[in-house]
């Protein structure tokens, strides 16, 4: 996500990338080298340094705290990357701890910056689709690999339900408010794999239900299907493909063998893609953010949205481990 | 085209069906299936509704019986019941009675003792008694369990299933003969491909349901939340949520997830989809294979075999007693534990 992040910093022109930070001195050249930046290993030169107004996070979960706190407390802004943290203590000491050191903190919950979901949002509060009876919400993918692996490890990325699932509880909390109860079942395997599914009672009633899966090998999708007393709206992140580009495969040389492969991309392969110029979702995030920092704006994703968002994912995981229904303060 | 030439379970060379009721819209479906099936005939319709009776006789040419009783004293081998879920019981104790085999809509009844009755009596009469549903015969529903039991997808670990539709007003939002609203009526077709998919029995149901996008006095939307036996779990969405604007009926689908892969079912998604201005609206036209008819056809087989059909009363029970466990489970705000065998 870094990588994303760092690119919105660039063309937002509003900002630049002053550090790329990362222990791994290879990555943080290369990311380095496309935006003009210093890389370093270790945060405390960019800290240090009065031209700094913001730091993005993009660590694992489990080292979102620390390094909020360290920035905060160098006087920086901070975006972080959701979830905000593994625990809800943890959250709220981040969130006082910027407050207390007189800065801003943005996490970063992107899909209510998706057109798709903002679109959907802005049907449902305006009244068009009726009262709204059902929600389903899907975000299904691979096992993700990251770094060490650390989203293997529960107590490092919380899992499928606080990494993953996150998204469609904060955004559920966004359209409908708060949420009165979940009821979660989820399934763990070696392969590596995840899954879940929860069904969430929002307090003014809607009932939704939750996919989240680390077990589905095709493409990463998301889908959502919203049900209303006057009409509804359904949206599959797989059909909506404006532009998909196939290539022929590589000619198989007379003796058999392949040609050198060119391109990245297997031939025969359709490789769809949804480009987007001024409502580009990760772009007008850190817009917002920047927007926040300047006192211009209030963000679209205050950190006590973070928090709460968090709650519904912890409430889902306990829900999941004891098999009992789980109350959302 | 073969003509059927004896038969084990009836006592022509030809399967006489007759039809009980034309109050399920899917009676139509199946009377045309009857009359298309070489080797059975639509021998009788009875219906309390005369005018529904006579107009029935008419288009499907078979004699109108005023009562139930007058049809079943006639030579007919079988009956297919699609009176109002709560008269099922009724018609499927009478058709025991005079020896006549059933094929009885879903559900098979609106309570579980009313279910477990009607279960033991066609037994104890040794007249068989299927369900209908019909999904259990759509091809790709039978290619899903067919990957399913080839491990193709490793061992199956949740599905994520709806059965959404549109809601359908009339004797279905009448309580006193449904029985239940969209979690009733939507919630069977789906428990039974689960437990015919897993091989195995539900043991825990959680569910809400509401009433919250028609002005009705029953349920209109739901979801479940299923645990098997064997530890897979399922979640359904019953719902009547779809739109009289939606380009089709509704739906039935699954997202079955397994250790090593996964399975999209989306049983009715072959259909072209057809924008008409005679209409003002865009439809979907399904090109797929005609499910009730597969479902009559093996019924009549059923019949002329001697065998049990595809889903039996028993199969027809424990849907229902997912769908009864699911309103339970709204009432008290917690997962219902169903205590085996029933």
């Amino acid at each position: 996500m870094g990588r994303v992040h760092a690119g919105c910093y660039q063309r937002s022109e509003e900002a630049r990338v002053a550090y790329v930070i990362d222990q791994d001195p290879t990555k943080a050249q290369e990311l380095a080298a496309t935006c003009g930046a210093r890389a370093i290993g270790e945060p405390a030169a960019a800290l240090l340094d009065p031209e700094v107004d913001v730091v993005d996070v993009c660590l694992p979960t489990y080292l979102h705290r620390e390094a909020v706190e360290e920035a905060a407390r160098a006087g920086k802004h901070v975006l972080c990357e959701k979830p905000a943290a593994l625990s809800i203590d943890d959250a709220k000491a981040m969130l006082e701890t910027c407050r207390a050191c007189g800065v801003k903190l943005g996490v970063a919950h992107v899909v209510r910056y998706f057109p798709e979901y903002e679109t959907v949002h802005q049907m449902i509060t305006s009244g068009e689709l009726g009262q709204i009876g059902t929600v389903r919400l899907s975000r299904v993918g691979p096992f993700p690999r990251g770094w060490t692996d650390w989203y293997a490890d529960e107590t490092r990325s919380g899992g499928l339900l606080l990494d993953l699932s996150i998204h469609d509880f904060d955004f559920l909390r966004w359209c409908f408010g708060p949420v009165d109860h979940v009821y979660a079942r989820k399934a763990r395997n070696d392969r590596p794999l995840e899954y879940a599914l929860v069904v969430v009672r929002m307090k003014n009633g809607v009932i939704a239900h939750v996919e989240g899966s680390w077990a589905h090998p095709g493409p990463f999708s998301y889908k959502f299907e919203v049900c209303g007393s006057a009409g509804m709206v359904e949206y599959d992140s797989l059909k909506a493909r404006p532009l998909s580009v196939v290539t022929a495969p590589a000619p198989v040389s007379p003796r058999g063998g392949a040609s050198a492969a060119g391109s990245g991309t297997p031939g025969g392969v359709a490789v769809p893609e949804s480009p987007l110029k001024s409502r580009e979702p990760y772009l007008r995030e850190i817009r917002d953010f920047l927007a926040y920092v300047r006192g211009e704006s209030t963000p679209r994703v205050l950190p006590e949205d973070a928090v709460a968002a968090l709650e519904i994912s912890l409430a889902a995981t306990r829900s999941a481990l004891t098999g009992k229904v789980v109350s959302v303060s | 085209m073969t003509r059927a030439t004896g038969c084990r379970g009836c006592k022509h060379s030809e399967v006489r069906i007759g039809i009980v009721s034309f109050a399920h819209m899917h009676a139509y479906s199946y009377a045309r299936a009857v009359r298309s099936i070489p080797g059975a005939i639509l021998a009788g319709i009875t219906d309390d509704s005369e005018e529904r009776g006579l107009a029935a006789s008419r288009e499907f040419e078979a004699p109108y019986y005023r009562s139930i009783d007058d049809l079943l004293v006639t030579d007919i081998d079988a009956v297919i019941i699609c009176s109002e879920n709560a008269r099922h019981k009724e018609h499927v104790l009478a058709a025991a009675a005079a020896g006549k085999h059933v094929l009885c809509e879903k559900p098979i009844a609106t309570t579980l003792d009313d279910a477990s009755i009607m279960v033991n009596e066609c037994r104890d009469k040794g007249v068989e008694l299927g369900i209908a549903f019909p999904v259990r015969h759509a091809p790709p529903v039978v290619r899903a369990k067919q990957l399913i039991d080839e491990g193709k997808i490793g061992r199956v670990i949740a599905v994520s299933a709806t059965n959404h539709g549109r809601m359908p007003g009339g004797w279905f939002i009448d309580r006193a003969l449904s029985g239940g609203g969209a979690v009733l009526d939507h919630t069977v077709h789906v428990a039974d491909l689960l437990r015919w998919f897993l091989a195995d029995e539900a043991r825990r149901v959680y569910a809400e349901v509401d009433t919250r996008m028609h002005d009705i006095a029953i349920d209109d939307c739901g979801t479940l939340s299923i645990e098997f036996e064997k530890g897979v779990f399922a979640t359904l969405d019953p719902s009547w949520s779809r739109p009289k604007a939606y380009p089709t009926w509704g739906d039935v689908t699954m997202e079955i997830v397994g250790t090593s892969g996964v399975v999209s079912l989306d049983v009715f998604a072959q259909v072209l989809v057809h924008a008409s201005d005679a209409r003002n609206a865009v439809l979907y036209r399904p090109w797929g294979d005609d499910m009730d008819l597969a479902l009559v056809t093996d019924f009549v087989e059923s019949v002329r075999e001697g065998r049990s059909p595809a889903a039996s009363g028993f199969d027809g029970m424990k849907a229902l007693e997912i769908a009864l466990a699911a309103y339970e489970s709204a009432r008290r705000g917690e997962p219902v534990e169903l205590s085996h065998p029933i």
